[in-house]
């Protein structure tokens, strides 16, 4: 197992060296502003069993969730996903996967009942039609039941630090754990947000532990689309004074200087709008070739109908360029409780105006609520997380962005794209509150009514029934049922 | 007033297609200008399908396509793109459908005793110049086809084309299901008097032989011609396009659950009883009447109605049949209403709506009052996100069902008396 703890901090803020505490029991410095992220490797034999017979089932896992608690960041960790827990994989056997290993897997995250056999997975299409990953997604609000499940299964009893670490992950904001079966390694990262924290990174005899104090810097000769980085590295348990470093990596993320947010126009009825508003509309290069794009994730409650966003008119009068990917299979009209699939996600550019002033604007998503089980007050209420908002750039000169110690692939929109795409990331702020996810009251039918509903609707159905039973008895009573002229020959023969 | 002179056949259809090529224009301008579509949803599910078959495609890799490939075929040329004029050819067919149907609807005026061209010509601009049928058509939806589809096989029975009204029963059937309820009417309306056969005349005569009597020519011949075009029509599409054919044109139509709210008095229960936890079945709220709703839908469109009327009136059998058969559906929308507006030209001349016009405007009031009270609280869920499933939806489609069985009771009454309405020889 290896360990790889990195702080990331704005250039004016940092840690002077001779504030920086090395001993047996780890590094420590004082409070300071800056993000942190966890990594570690972990070879399949170091997991727990029934986690690497799980991992079995899979060629390549996935896992990423984000808070939907709005939160900071700088470069490099830069990606944004919708907030939740976002599943991508590949069946180690095409064809003959095993739901309850996804299911089994996702239990670690939060309990759920796997004899029943949800948790349906998706594939999204993209304009190339190349391979995709299956998809999954559900929401999760924080990584509690996983920090348990680490505690107890994973950490000795014993074992303060392991224990104290696993609580910290209830103050995270982003977990990326990548599996892929032929490096047979899983690498598994946690990410808090940019704000005051204490560095202490405890040393641990069983590990090799580095870490990096960095800030974003200028080297020399900065190839485009690279990210230049200064600070400090060092090794725990090593007797080594930590070194200076100045280095440079290609980065598929980047920071845009915009911010979104989004809401519902009111009313929402049953068909809700979501409306994108955008800071700015002016794409963050100039010299390269930049569309904007906002990557939905939608729960199984509420769905687009890709029949609907098409035509150039309608799409023009949104705001809206083209939808360009939709996750399949969506049902476009069975009720939310009947529907397999978790949800559905698609990829639609936007068109933000063309003016040369950079200018606010928004931009409109049509929607679709499923109908919900009845409730006790006749409303619902259900939560939709903010999209994925991004310019999408050609990078000049086909980067390596697996050189990149901080890279994050498989974030579920990434592989839609050329491989040397930038994604320039707007920032997600919410429109009230701290929390980046769209509230809507859905109107379902009002529990109260279903014992006079039943018997109701029986009831005048029965009588309408009766109705035209007793007219159509009273007519032939009275005429007969054969045509006129036989049925007056009857008549005069009486 | 409008001078009867419009009502000859010429101004009659004049006026009837101007009027669709005049919202057929207008659709165009209005989808080529505005983002909100004239054109019918269904259309682009039909025109994508189109554009399948056209790509050598099977037209259900369209979602949401639940029709025979017949519609498919026949809008071919709606395959190319969707600025192109043949882009409206589907709809321009549709209107055409509306005309054929409203000439078939004037012939078999005519036929009618005592019936002059002006007076036949005014009952048969209630669908030429119906505003409600122009758009549907225009629009895109296919309903128009049903309505030539049961003309024409009313046309054909009372024209004793036997073989030909088998023909489209079965290509009906093929196409939209429900026509299978005329099949009865018809049969039970084509005894001996009603095709110049030798009556029956011993009334003492053996169960043996009554039956071997019901056994007519013409009852073979639309027996035989029905069920084969039927079986032929889908044994071509089971083998062109396989299990997906049957899956989405008939067994979709049987096992659906249309939760959505619609005009259905079975809506507010079918939604509630598909929500329940299956593993509570014992709940107070499992009352399943709904399982049972084909029951007196069946009993009376197919049995008792034929049973009463078609003898005596075939047309206003068929009005009966089709309005008992929607109003006792579990899913009935308003491009429904279609399938039995077509028959009400035939059957008003003789109908005590008109003869009693205090009767006719408060069943007219009614019918249109209980839909919009429907149609209003049905907006306040829709657009606004009012919880209206119960009681508003709920109470008001069980009032728009109980003015409908009540409407139903007049047809049913009118069309068992004693007047003659029967086509002359």
């Amino acid at each position: 197992m290896r360990e790889r703890v990195t702080f990331f901090h704005p250039t004016d803020t940092g840690v002077l060296p001779e504030n920086l505490k090395r001993d047996k029991e780890g590094l420590a410095a004082p409070v300071f502003e800056t993000t942190r992220e966890d990594r570690f490797t972990l070879g399949l034999d170091e997991l727990p069993a029934e986690v690497a017979s799980v991992l079995d089932g899979f060629s390549s896992l996935h896992v990423a969730w984000n808070s939907p608690v709005a939160y900071r960041t700088l470069e490099p960790f830069a990606a944004r996903l919708s907030p939740g827990l976002h599943v991508l994989f590949d069946p180690a056997v095409a064809g003959t996967f095993d739901k309850s290993d996804l299911c089994s897997l996702l239990q670690v995250f939060s309990p759920r009942d796997c004899s029943v056999g949800e948790a349906i997975s998706t594939t999204i299409t993209g304009p190339e039609g190349s391979p995709q990953p299956k998809q999954f997604f559900q929401p999760l609000e924080e990584l509690s039941n996983f920090a348990k499940w680490l505690s107890s299964e994973v950490c000795g009893a014993e074992d303060d630090a392991c224990q104290s670490r696993a609580q910290r992950l209830l103050s995270a904001a982003g977990l990326d754990i990548t599996y892929d079966a032929a490096s047979k390694t899983v690498k598994v990262s946690a990410f808090w947000p940019l704000k005051k924290q204490p560095v202490s990174v405890p040393f641990s005899p069983h590990r090799r532990t580095e870490v990096g104090i960095l800030t974003l810097g200028n080297p020399p000769n900065l190839a485009p689309d690279h990210v230049g980085v200064s600070g400090i590295l060092t090794t725990l348990g090593e007797k080594k004074q930590p070194s200076p470093a100045l280095f440079a990596f290609p980065a598929r993320h980047k920071l845009s200087d915009s911010y979104f947010s989004t809401a519902f126009l009111t009313p929402t009825g049953l068909h809700p709008t979501l409306q994108l508003s955008l800071s700015g509309s002016q794409p963050p290069k100039e010299d390269a070739e930049c569309k904007l794009y906002a990557y939905l994730t939608l729960p199984k409650t509420i769905f687009a109908d890709r029949f609907q966003l098409d035509g150039e008119l309608f799409m023009a009068s949104k705001n809206l360029t083209a939808l360009r990917a939709t996750s399949l299979p969506v049902d476009l009209e069975a009720p939310a409780y009947t529907t397999g699939a978790w949800g559905s996600s698609i990829l639609l550019e936007l068109a933000p105006p063309t003016s040369a002033a950079n200018q606010a604007w928004t931009a409109e998503v049509p929607l679709h609520l499923r109908y919900l089980k009845p409730s006790e007050t006749g409303l619902k209420s259900i939560e939709i997380p903010y999209p994925a908002v991004f310019w999408a750039c050609s990078a000049e000169q086909g980067p390596e962005f697996s050189q990149n110690p901080f890279d994050r692939a498989h974030v579920g929109y990434d592989t839609l794209f050329e491989s040397d795409t930038v994604f320039w990331h707007v920032e997600p702020r919410p429109e009230q509150g701290d929390r980046l996810v769209n509230t809507i009251s859905v109107p379902v039918l009002n529990e109260h009514g279903s014992a006079l509903i039943g018997v109701g609707t029986s009831m005048v159905v029965a009588l309408g029934f009766g109705w035209v039973l007793w007219k159509l008895y009273s007519a032939v009573a009275q005429n007969g049922y054969q045509a006129t002229s036989k049925a007056d020959e009857e008549k005069k023969k009486r | 007033m409008i001078p009867s002179a419009l009502f000859r056949p010429a101004p009659l259809f004049s006026i009837a297609a101007a009027l669709r090529l005049t919202l057929l224009v207008y659709g165009i301008w209005q989808d080529a200008n505005s983002a909100l579509k004239y054109t019918d949803i269904d259309y682009l599910v039909f025109t994508d399908a189109s554009r399948l078959l056209a790509k050598g495609q099977s037209p259900y890799d369209r979602d949401t396509y639940r029709y025979t490939p017949l519609l498919a075929w026949l809008l071919l040329p709606t395959a190319g793109p969707s600025s192109s004029i043949l882009f409206s050819f589907g709809k321009v067919v549709f209107a055409l459908a509306d005309l054929l149907a409203g000439w078939l609807l004037l012939r078999m005026l005519q036929a009618r005793r005592g019936m002059t061209l002006e007076r036949s010509g005014a009952f048969a601009a209630l669908w030429l110049w119906n505003p409600m049928v122009a758009t549907i058509s225009t629009r895109g939806s296919s309903e128009g086809l049903l309505g030539v589809l049961t003309t024409a096989l009313l046309w054909a029975v009372e024209r004793r084309r036997n073989w030909l009204a088998g023909v489209i029963l079965g290509l009906g059937v093929h196409f939209k299901i429900y026509p299978f309820i005329y099949a009865p009417a018809i049969v039970w309306w084509m005894d001996a008097e009603h095709t110049g056969c030798v009556a029956l005349q011993n009334k003492r005569a053996s169960v043996k032989d009554r039956l071997l009597y019901f056994i007519t020519l013409a009852r073979v011949e639309l027996a035989v011609t029905s069920l084969a075009t039927f079986m032929l029509l889908n044994i071509l599409m089971y083998s062109m396009y396989g299990h997906p054919f049957l899956l989405h044109t008939y067994l979709h139509h049987v096992t659906r659950i249309d939760h959505r709210h619609n005009f259905s008095a079975y809506n507010t229960l079918l939604y509630l009883n598909s929500a329940a936890d299956p593993s509570s079945s014992s709940s107070s709220s499992s009352w399943h009447a709904e399982s049972l709703a084909f029951l007196p839908q069946l009993l009376l469109a197919c049995l008792l109605i034929p049973l009463a009327i078609a003898k005596k009136d075939l047309a206003t059998s068929m009005l009966a049949q089709t309005f008992a058969f929607v109003t006792f559906n579990k899913v009935c929308t308003s491009q429904y209403f279609l399938w039995y507006m077509v028959f009400l030209p035939l059957y008003l001349p003789s109908s005590s709506l008109l003869r009693n016009p205090r009767l006719g405007i408060s069943a007219l009031l009614l019918w249109v009052g209980t839909q919009g009270a429907w149609l209003q609280q049905g907006y306040q869920l829709e657009f606004l996100g009012k919880s209206t499933f119960f009681p508003g939806l709920w109470l008001s489609s069980l009032a728009f069902f109980a003015t409908n069985c009540w409407i139903l009771g007049i047809i049913i009454s009118d069309g068992a008396s004693d007047k003659s309405a029967a086509p002359t020889q």
